[in-house]
């Protein structure tokens, strides 16, 4: 894919991407949090019940993998707020006064 | 494998309801989560630059991904709801088989084998002829059980099959879905194949769609359930699957924004239940304001003869749609023939008259703003041929689709459009731009037509006809002529006769205003009689004059509308 030209102007409030990344770390644990279990019937006989059984594991599984997309975009988010802090305090000390 | 009589009695087959809604909430918790961080990027409208947009692309893809992990849960979800319910239908029907075996005095053993529970004390011909009676009613409650037993686990096999796709699917897409094989053998992003189905004339798609497998075709409906339950081109099979996966997110999105108990949730719940132990089918269906879904009632196969198409008319919408539903039902159950409701939501939602005092009003003292305020007034409504330009260029485009599938399933099968009141006229301009129908019906319709043009149905052997009751205030737009001329005095369009009611309506005259759409809701009436007969293509009855079609005070309504509208539609509105 492309890579996007750099912006001529760039705006950020780093409390903000802090907050949005808490909000994707949120929603990642409340994923994670959940589960399937109760796909699997107390009785397995028979294709539909042992087949429904089967779907627990990698329901299960599939929702955790996105809630750890979701906290890994939280994370990604924190340290861009994060870099883009350290990048405005070096550009500010190439300016102080010498 | 076929299941024991006893192992079928422990089955827990009330899990796979709870199964299903499990699924539902987790489908609902995966839409919220995912919708928590699109509202946490709206909010930081502090940020602009390339990182920006880059975490907006990285949000964008992970909303994808949970969205179509969200449409395998919804389909997970109406799997296991089928399959409880048939499941549980067939259970029933085996044991109640066993029971009536063993009432008869046959024991009944664990594999399904009935015996004469105890001999028999007679002796001599007498005994042998109870005997050979009593073995041939052993051998009918035998296979009856055995019939049932089989049926049973066809069914368990069926959904046996279909939730281990679910698993497979769920197993394959913990970091995103997996690529589709393409007829070239080449891999491809199911995302990006649906953005090029998009690109694609109807035809090329079904070509296109017909050359890949079935799982490949079940992927693109994951990652994209809008698209593939509505694209013409896509057959109506997958577009009735992509649907059931639209209307349950619909529901769930009702849900979560506490709507739950509204109109709308209502309605999805409804359409969701099934009717005589069927599920309900969709081949279209977008959860606007409005509501749009073209429902099939009844199912097209090789021993389908006939199929309708229902278009119902001004302030259908899909919360209000029960009445249109019951009258297509009707249609199907009476002629046998599959019904499609079709309801598009740019159907009119007012007369565009509801503010005539107050035009009147103000054109007394600024003529220019009451043709202002009459303007907005009619744009969208039952006066404005806009929507009917609009929805009958799509139904020809329907009617293609239709034919298509009816040339693979059912070949020689014949259709009929039926248009009412407005509908009427979307059925009328859908000729004119070409529609291919073997009958139309012009069903208290506003007219023939929306645009300024002849009828040039694909078929030149299109039969046509009108039904109109008496006393309609529709005979005063169809004297208009607003959408072409009136259907029931043009050539070659037989008038239908309305007659009379049925007995539970009384049994009156089929006449006067309440008759614009009364006979739709009375299946006993002789008017919806004649509606079936032309679906079913048997012979309907030609009208019959009993009462004046215009009594005078239709005619003066009629006067009055017409000279107030003349006055405003003279100067360009609409039309």
């Amino acid at each position: 894919m492309p890579q996007p030209l750099a912006a001529k102007s760039v705006q950020v409030d780093t409390e903000a991407l802090k907050r949005l990344a808490d909000v994707c770390a949120n929603a990642g644990s409340a994923l994670l949090d959940t589960d399937f279990i109760a796909l699997r019937s107390a009785a397995t006989t028979g294709a539909t019940l042992s087949a429904l059984g089967s779907c627990a594991g990698p329901a299960t599984a599939t929702l955790h993998g996105v809630g750890a997309r979701f906290i890994a975009t939280g994370r990604a988010i924190a340290r861009a707020a994060t870099d883009v802090a350290a990048t405005d305090r070096r550009a500010a000390s190439h300016l102080e006064p010498w | 494998m076929r299941p024991t009589v006893s192992a079928l009695r422990r089955w827990h087959i009330d899990d796979l309801a709870i199964a299903s809604r499990v699924a539902i909430q987790r489908a609902a918790a995966l839409a919220e989560q995912s919708s928590h961080i699109d509202r946490g990027i709206v909010a930081v409208h502090t940020w602009s630059g390339a990182g920006r947009s880059a975490a907006k692309r990285k949000i964008s893809a992970d909303a994808d991904h949970a969205a179509e992990v969200r449409a395998v849960l919804q389909s997970l979800a109406s799997t296991s709801a089928t399959a409880g319910r048939e499941l549980t239908a067939a259970r029933d029907t085996v044991l109640r088989e066993i029971d009536l075996a063993v009432d008869e005095g046959f024991a009944v053993s664990d594999t399904g084998l009935v015996r004469a529970a105890n001999d028999s004390d007679s002796t001599g011909s007498d005994a042998a002829t109870d005997d050979a009676a009593t073995d041939a009613q052993r051998q009918i409650r035998e296979n009856r059980i055995q019939l049932a037993l089989s049926s049973f686990d066809a069914i368990d096999e069926r959904h046996g099959r279909s939730l281990r796709t679910h698993a497979t699917d769920l197993a394959s897409m913990i970091n995103g879905q997996r690529p589709i094989t393409l007829p070239d053998g080449t891999k491809a992003d199911p995302d990006a194949v649906v953005t090029r189905l998009r690109g694609m004339t109807p035809s090329a798609r079904r070509t296109f769609l017909a050359r890949l497998d079935a799982d490949a075709v079940h992927q693109l409906v994951i990652a994209d359930p809008e698209a593939m339950g509505n694209l013409d081109g896509v057959p109506l099979a997958t577009r009735i699957s992509a649907n059931d996966i639209n209307i349950r997110n619909a529901l769930a999105t009702e849900i979560a924004a506490d709507r739950g108990s509204g109109p709308r949730a209502r309605k999805l719940t409804e359409m969701l239940t099934p009717v005589d132990g069927s599920s309900r089918t969709f081949v279209s269906f977008s959860n606007t304001k409005v509501g749009q879904s073209i429902e099939l009632i009844g199912t097209i196969d090789s021993s389908t003869r006939n199929v309708a198409v229902y278009v119902p008319g001004t302030n259908t919408n899909l919360n209000g749609s029960r009445s249109n539903y019951e009258s297509a039902r009707n249609l199907h159950r009476r002629s046998g023939a599959p019904v499609f409701l079709y309801l598009d939501d740019r159907l009119p939602q007012k007369m565009g008259h509801e503010n005539w005092r107050r035009n009147l009003a103000v054109a007394a003292v600024s003529p220019a703003s009451a043709v202002g305020l009459e303007a907005t007034d009619l744009h969208g409504s039952a006066a404005d041929a806009g929507p009917a330009k609009a929805m009958g260029a799509d139904l020809v485009a329907f009617g293609r689709e239709l034919d298509t599938e009816i040339a693979a399933v059912a070949p020689g099968a014949s259709t009929t459009y039926l248009g009412h009141s407005y509908g009427g006229v979307v059925v009328g301009t859908a000729e004119q731009l070409g529609l291919r129908a073997d009958r139309v019906v012009y069903a208290s319709s506003a007219g023939s037509g929306a645009l300024d043009m002849p009828w040039h149905n694909a078929n030149p052997n299109v039969a046509r006809y009108s039904i109109t009751a008496p006393g309609d205030y529709i005979h005063v737009v169809q004297s208009v002529e607003r959408f072409g001329p009136d259907p029931d005095t043009l050539p070659d369009v037989t008038r239908l006769d309305t007659g009379v009611y049925g007995p539970s309506k009384g049994g009156g005259l089929v006449a006067g205003a309440s008759a614009h759409g009364g006979y739709w809701d009375d299946p006993d009436s002789t008017a919806f009689a004649n509606l079936v007969a032309v679906v079913a293509g048997e012979e309907p009855t030609p009208y019959v004059a009993r009462v004046d079609d215009t009594p005078e005070p239709i005619r003066r309504v009629g006067q009055a509308s017409e000279s107030f509208l003349r006055g405003f539609l003279g100067l360009g509105i609409g039309r």
